[in-house]
């Protein structure tokens, strides 16, 4: 029997090996980036992407919901992907344990790359102390060299993972038209809101701001008006007061949650420009039987419309003071009375004073100011007096209270806080009597001006 | 390297040299050529092998066949209940010496021989069967005080017979680890059996050639066994098997010690009595080896490892109540470890 092993192989063949296993190692491992990158960057994009959209196409609440699944799944599948990546990282043993299984090469590399670390010498095939058959697996391994050509191995230089990441890239330009158009419209509304608005008292339904609100209101007008208000509100909470200290917790952790989540929608969507100013112009009579009639969540009047409404509205100013009594009360004139009364018990009017008010002049008209003409005249014009054709009329025929007034409320669109949930936030409510002293607002009987001064007067106010 | 190098056959030449055995073996038996391949592995890996089948099916022929193809000595022992241990490793008797006086010589026994059949070892009493363990384990006999050395290669082969099991002794564990393979002779099928008919009850009867000659038999096959020995098993795969061992061991065996890399296969933990010994692992690589060199190699690849599972390990591990009474055997059980390694480095 021949021998054959007494040739050693030279030192070459063990680096041709090597550098063979080398260069395998170095394709999977450039593959396996590529999958870390592309993976990472597709889930990236992708909700990125998702969260865009649902910023300018979802409400708070949901936005809120939808993007923080969007973020932790997104958190999650980039943490699977960087975990498998790196297990996936092959060093010179695994990648010639790769070769082997693709090139059925029963361990021979895996063998060689072992024997090579183990002692830590290059030309291990030179050494005394090597095993007898190591030239003969050299040979054998270097005579099946072509069966571990990197090309053969490992043919992809791109990794399938840009697929994926393709595919995220054009779902993404696929959505950007919506979301650009989204942040061009702003944040998304229940409904179109219009800037001015008109609404009975007794049609409005009242409560506090959310604390989350950003919106500067401004409510300016006289006193009886802002007891009027006052009272309502009470009313209001009297009825759902029970509810909302049950739920108070919970209130306070949704509004918490609108508020943040409309600051990230503002962000993101650029809703801050969007913001429009809504005059809110409330009436305390029923005469508009359009407006009182109209459903609350009936559409409102188009532009136009709004646009007639305060000219409408001083129209109807100088033709009602006379007939003010004889409108009709649109509403329920039992529940406004209990509703007043249960609000008189919270705040610590006297009954009879806001029965009084509330039952003789309940059909009182209304009347309307624009916030400018609000502010001009002030709180205590009470309607008579400001318009300087007016400005002489008879003196003792107003009763304060009676008259119709129009306020004027600076206030901004909403699309988060508490609109369109049902619970909405409750400030405690702090009781506070009326001084002793104070007297209740009584019509300053007009006195009679003297013929010289008039020309002066009517001058300063027609100014 | 060393002069040995110089005499140690090549790959090519194992690879030839067990081709060539094994169809002279193949002349007279008909059939059984995984368990022919799993006995010339045993015997060139260096062990022993245990042949379980039942009456009729060829296992004394096989022994005998082989001994004569390889052209070594062959001895055959009838294990009977009455058989006693010098039976087998030989005695002193009184001889007379040429000068007329007597003294005590050593006659050896059946055992002094290259291969030994041991026929239905399990009709013979543990004592008995306890007198080939020295032989197995260290190719030496003692008798009456003196050692005596077995002339390699020694290669054992023990026969069971699974069914009349009434009068006989169940091989202990100790003397089951020694052998390096079981191999199980199964019923021929209906082709074979007709080719079985036709060559042994024709006029003519199978020759078998032997390979080498007398000579230098011993020594061929001395440095084939070397050859063996020097294929390179990486560290890798060694771990493979010591952990294919490890994972035959149950984990509640107060036996077995934690380790974080082991793998746990269920069945085991439920089958499983006591485990595969160290001896297993090194059947394991032994096997492996001599199936690399029939491939060409000289690297032992876990597929051979794999590939061997079953004829090393099988024997070595004891079931409990609950596999006899679920009717699972010891190749399912090593079946699933198998698989359960496998899995575990694939993740």
């Amino acid at each position: 029997m021949s021998s054959g092993l007494k040739s050693r192989p030279a030192d070459g063949k063990l680096g041709r090996i090597l550098g063979r296993v080398g260069s395998i190692r170095v394709r999977v491992n450039s593959l396996v980036w590529q999958y870390l990158l592309f993976s990472c960057f597709a889930l990236v994009i992708i909700s990125t992407a998702v969260v865009l959209f649902a910023a300018v196409s979802l409400s708070p609440l949901r936005f809120l919901a939808a993007g923080g699944a969007v973020v932790c799944i997104a958190i999650v599948a980039v943490l699977y992907v960087v975990q498998r990546g790196w297990r996936m990282r092959v060093n010179l043993r695994q990648a010639a344990a790769v070769a082997d299984e693709r090139a059925n090469l029963k361990g021979r590399l895996e063998t060689i790359v072992e024997l090579r670390q183990r002692r830590n010498v290059v030309p291990i095939a030179g050494e005394d102390d090597a095993p007898l058959l190591l030239p003969y697996l050299i040979e054998d391994t270097l005579a099946r060299a072509d069966e571990f050509e990197p090309d053969r191995i490992e043919s992809r230089r791109i990794s399938k993972s840009i697929w994926p990441f393709l595919g995220s890239v054009a779902l993404s330009l696929l959505l950007a038209p919506l979301i650009m158009r989204g942040i061009r419209n702003g944040p998304p509304s229940a409904e179109p809101v219009p800037s001015d608005i008109t609404m009975s008292l007794n049609e409005l339904h009242l409560r506090p701001a959310d604390p989350g609100s950003d919106a500067d209101m401004e409510v300016q007008t006289d006193a009886g008006t802002m007891r009027r208000i006052e009272q309502k509100m009470a009313a209001d909470a009297g009825q759902t007061g029970q509810g909302r200290e049950t739920s108070g917790n919970m209130d306070k952790m949704l509004d918490s949650a609108r508020e943040f989540a409309g600051k990230l929608q503002r962000k993101l969507a650029g809703g801050e420009k969007q913001k429009a100013l809504i005059n809110l112009k409330l009436t305390d009579a029923a005469e508009d039987q359009n407006s009182l009639d109209r459903p609350r969540n009936a559409p409102l009047p188009d532009a136009n419309h709004r646009e007639d409404e305060p000219a409408r509205f001083k129209r109807e100013q100088g033709n009602q003071p006379g007939d003010s009594n004889q409108l009709p009360l649109a509403h329920n004139q039992e529940s406004s009375n209990s509703d007043a009364a249960s609000a008189d018990a919270q705040t610590g009017m006297h009954p009879g004073e806001n029965s009084g008010r509330d039952s003789g002049d309940v059909s009182a008209k209304d009347s309307t100011l624009s916030a400018n003409e609000q502010s001009g005249s002030g709180g205590s014009s009470h309607g008579i007096g400001a318009d300087p054709d007016t400005l002489f009329g008879p003196g003792g025929n107003s009763k304060l209270g009676n008259q119709g007034f129009e306020i004027a409320i600076e206030a901004r669109q909403m699309t988060e806080g508490a609109r369109s949930a049902g619970h909405a936030y409750l400030p405690p409510k702090v009781r506070t009597p009326l001084s002793q002293t104070q007297a209740p607002d009584e019509p300053i009987a007009r006195a009679s001006i003297p013929a010289d001064d008039r020309a002066a007067i009517k001058k300063v106010f027609e100014r | 390297m060393s002069d040995n190098a110089l005499e140690m056959p090549t790959v090519g030449d194992f690879a030839r040299v067990f081709r060539h055995v094994q169809a002279q073996i193949h002349k007279v038996i008909i059939g059984h050529e995984q368990a022919i391949e799993e006995l010339l592995i045993a015997f060139f890996g260096g062990g022993h092998v245990l042949i379980e089948g039942v009456p009729g099916t060829g296992k004394t022929t096989l022994v005998k066949t082989l001994g004569l193809a390889l052209n070594l000595s062959f001895n055959r022992v009838q294990f009977t209940v009455d058989l006693m241990p010098a039976d087998i490793t030989g005695t002193r008797v009184i001889t007379t010496g040429e000068d007329g006086r007597r003294e005590f010589t050593f006659q050896p026994g059946p055992v002094f021989c290259h291969v030994l059949l041991g026929d239905e070892i399990n009709r013979a009493t543990p004592k008995t069967q306890s007198a080939l363990l020295e032989a197995m384990a260290e190719l030496q006999v003692t008798a009456g005080g003196r050692t005596h050395q077995l002339k390699p290669p020694f290669f054992v082969m023990a026969t069971l017979n699974p069914i009349e099991m009434e009068g006989t002794y169940p091989l202990p564990e100790a003397q089951l680890d020694r052998f390096l393979f079981k191999v199980s002779l199964a019923y021929p099928d209906e082709d074979q059996l007709v080719r079985i008919i036709s060559a042994t009850t024709g006029p003519e009867e199978a020759g078998v050639e032997p390979v080498f000659h007398a000579d230098e038999a011993a020594a061929h096959i001395e440095a084939l066994k070397r050859l063996v020995r020097n294929v390179i098993a990486a560290p890798a795969v060694e771990h493979y098997a010591a952990r294919i061992v490890r994972a035959t061991q149950p984990q509640n065996s107060r036996f077995v010690s934690s380790s974080p890399r082991s793998v746990h296969e269920d069945a085991v933990d439920r089958y499983v009595a006591f485990g595969s010994s160290p001896r297993g692992a090194q059947a394991l690589i032994l096997g492996a080896k001599v199936r690399a060199l029939l491939d060409g190699r000289a690297n032992v690849a876990r597929e051979d490892i794999e590939q061997i599972a079953q004829s090393a390990l099988a024997h070595r591990i004891m079931l409990n109540y609950a596999a006899h009474s679920d009717a699972v055997d010891a190749t399912q059980v090593i079946d699933r470890v198998v698989k359960s390694v496998r899995a575990a480095r694939a993740a």
